[in-house]
């Protein structure tokens, strides 16, 4: 077993290869913003709160603020970046500009992401459901009603994504 | 009236939805900037204390270190003044 | 987050002979989600952490004649998911379905569920040097309580904070611990200590021992559970006080039950007095709110808790009445 301070390792991030040295202590959302450039992940409350960071690990959401880049090695990791697949939005991006689930646009990234994998698990959501998924997303402009009228829109649309 | 109207009574898509929605949207902590400089706040860890003094020495010799500002650095006429209204 | 080393042990065995020659500078990480905070919150400043997540023999989800065993690195959104828990252990489906967010439930375990710290707010934070902490005082006793415990709670007002250790401690559960020389299996509700019998630490794990698996007896037929839950926030947040209850009626009266109250005291709370009250008795309502107020009786609140005497009695009575039937 080694123990070490500097870790070389590699994740697949949206479906490529990207291979770094990193330190322990980073968290994924450190990597993936300041090593990687993909400022598209939010650093909001920095501490499991809010969701911005969100990004989806083995296609299940999780706080990139939370999780040692260390920890993930290896694994594919889908940021908002990877969502669009040859410049066509994802379903629920696509719904999010129709219902008008966006204000400042912070949040976003993390509810579509969190939306995003809750619609490939779940075909025909109740409202409850939608709530339930999204209950670790905090949206500060207050535009729940437009967040989640656009998630149920989506999953009508019934177009799933795979990697 | 007979000009029909371009906005009023029309839905129309928030301007930088898009941008947002795929997360191109630029906020002030995603630039990087030529020459750009990262700035750390330093707050009292006493609830209810005076400053007696402020020992820079340690901070500034820290590797990559550019300035260490205190009160001292600023001019006393622009600093933040009590309230007095 | 401050500096440290990290490692990835092969096996059980070397992760516990590492965790004990390391002593306390060696801190072992599952999901993560509690211990990144407190690293971050300078409460924890551990040298090297150890990842147990990786470990494919602690992952496990199995079923043994009905009873449940659960590894535990298992995630809690891999046993949310596994089919049995609707049918036969409806409590710990209720406690997931109230634990957190989907974002942490993807990544935390059963075992750091079970192994997380107090939210004590004056334990949170770095300035606070609390007696829990080594330090002389306990800040919550005369400050803050609104979080805190209302019974056992002279030492150190801490509330332990796991939802699943509740609903497991009322279905009998038991936890394997493993350690450098041997492993241990032990009913769950003797794995946590009072502040009386350690204020640093928070169960009974020694040094180099990890908890490695969670089993769930199989509830006899006819047993009904339910798990109950008051909170600020309707999501993502800790109880302010909750009730796990598993019981059965057996022709009129009642035959079997088990009550346990989560953030009323530093550990899982038995209500064992309202228990032995209501075995053999009918299941009638005012019965249960007399054996909710005896379990009460014992309550010694703080200046700011005064409220959980009330939340508690209620979630009782409720998780009673949804059980004993």
């Amino acid at each position: 077993m080694k123990i070490k301070k500097r870790w070389k390792v590699f994740f697949l991030i949206n479906g490529k290869r990207r291979s770094l040295t990193i330190e322990p202590h980073w968290t994924l959302l450190e990597v993936l913003r300041d090593q990687l450039g993909l400022t598209g992940t939010k650093k909001g409350c920095d501490r499991a709160e809010c969701g911005s960071c969100t990004v989806l690990l083995e296609r299940e959401p999780v706080y990139s603020c939370q999780v040692l880049a260390v920890q993930a090695r290896g694994q594919r990791i889908t940021t908002i970046e990877g969502l669009t697949r040859n410049g066509k939005l994802h379903p629920v991006q696509q719904s999010f500009i129709d219902h008008d689930g966006v204000q400042c646009g912070f949040c976003t990234p993390g509810f579509v992401l969190t939306a995003s994998a809750f619609l490939d698990r779940t075909r025909r959501p109740t409202p409850d459901q939608v709530k339930q998924a999204l209950s670790g997303n905090i949206c500060r402009c207050n535009a729940y009603v437009k967040i989640i009228e656009s998630v149920l829109s989506a999953s009508k649309r019934g177009k799933r994504i795979r990697d | 009236m007979t000009r029909s109207l371009a906005v009023v009574g029309k839905s129309l898509t928030r301007l930088g939805a898009l941008e947002k929605v795929t997360g191109r949207s630029q906020y002030t902590g995603d630039l990087t900037l030529p020459g750009m400089l990262h700035a750390k706040i330093l707050r009292s860890p006493h609830p209810h204390a005076r400053i007696v003094s402020i020992d820079t020495c340690a901070a500034q010799a820290l590797p990559g270190v550019a300035a260490v500002v205190t009160p001292r650095d600023v001019a006393p006429d622009t600093r933040l003044q009590p309230d007095r209204a | 987050m401050h500096p440290f080393r990290y490692a990835e042990p092969e096996s059980v065995a070397e992760a516990c002979r590492f965790l004990k020659r390391q002593g306390t500078s060696a801190m072992p990480i599952a999901g993560g989600t509690d211990l990144l905070s407190e690293i971050k919150d300078g409460v924890a400043k551990p040298e090297s952490v150890l990842n147990l997540k990786r470990l494919p023999s602690l992952a496990h989800i199995r079923e043994q004649d009905g009873a449940l065993r659960i590894g535990g690195m298992t995630t809690l959104s891999q046993l949310q998911v596994y089919p049995v828990l609707r049918r036969n252990f409806r409590i710990i489906e209720e406690a997931l379905s109230t634990l957190a967010t989907p974002q942490i439930r993807a990544v935390g375990t059963v075992a750091g569920n079970l192994c997380q710290r107090p939210r004590c707010l004056y334990y949170r934070h770095p300035l606070f040097l609390c007696a829990k902490k080594g330090g002389t005082t306990c800040f919550a006793l005369d400050g803050d309580s609104r979080y805190h415990a209302i019974l056992q709670n002279d030492l150190c007002p801490m509330v332990h904070p796991s939802d699943l250790a509740p609903a497991f401690i009322a279905l009998e559960a038991q936890v394997l611990l493993a350690g450098p020389e041997e492993k241990r299996l032990l009913p769950l509700e003797e794995f946590f200590l009072l502040p009386g019998q350690n204020l640093s630490r928070e169960t009974v794990l020694k040094p180099g021992e990890i908890l490695v698996e969670v089993r769930v007896p199989k509830p006899k037929a006819g047993t009904r559970g339910t798990y109950l839950k008051f909170r600020e926030r309707g999501a993502g947040d800790f109880a302010l006080v909750s009730a796990a209850c598993s019981g059965r009626v057996l022709r009129g009266t009642v035959a079997e039950l088990r009550l346990v109250l989560g953030g009323v005291a530093p550990i899982p709370f038995r209500a064992r007095q309202a228990e032995e009250m209501l075995m053999g008795q009918r299941p009638k309502k005012e019965f249960f709110a007399a054996a909710a107020q005896a379990v009460l009786a014992a309550a010694t609140p703080l200046s700011g808790n005064r409220y959980k005497i009330e939340a508690a009695r209620t979630l009782m009575v409720r998780a009673m009445q949804a059980v004993l039937k």
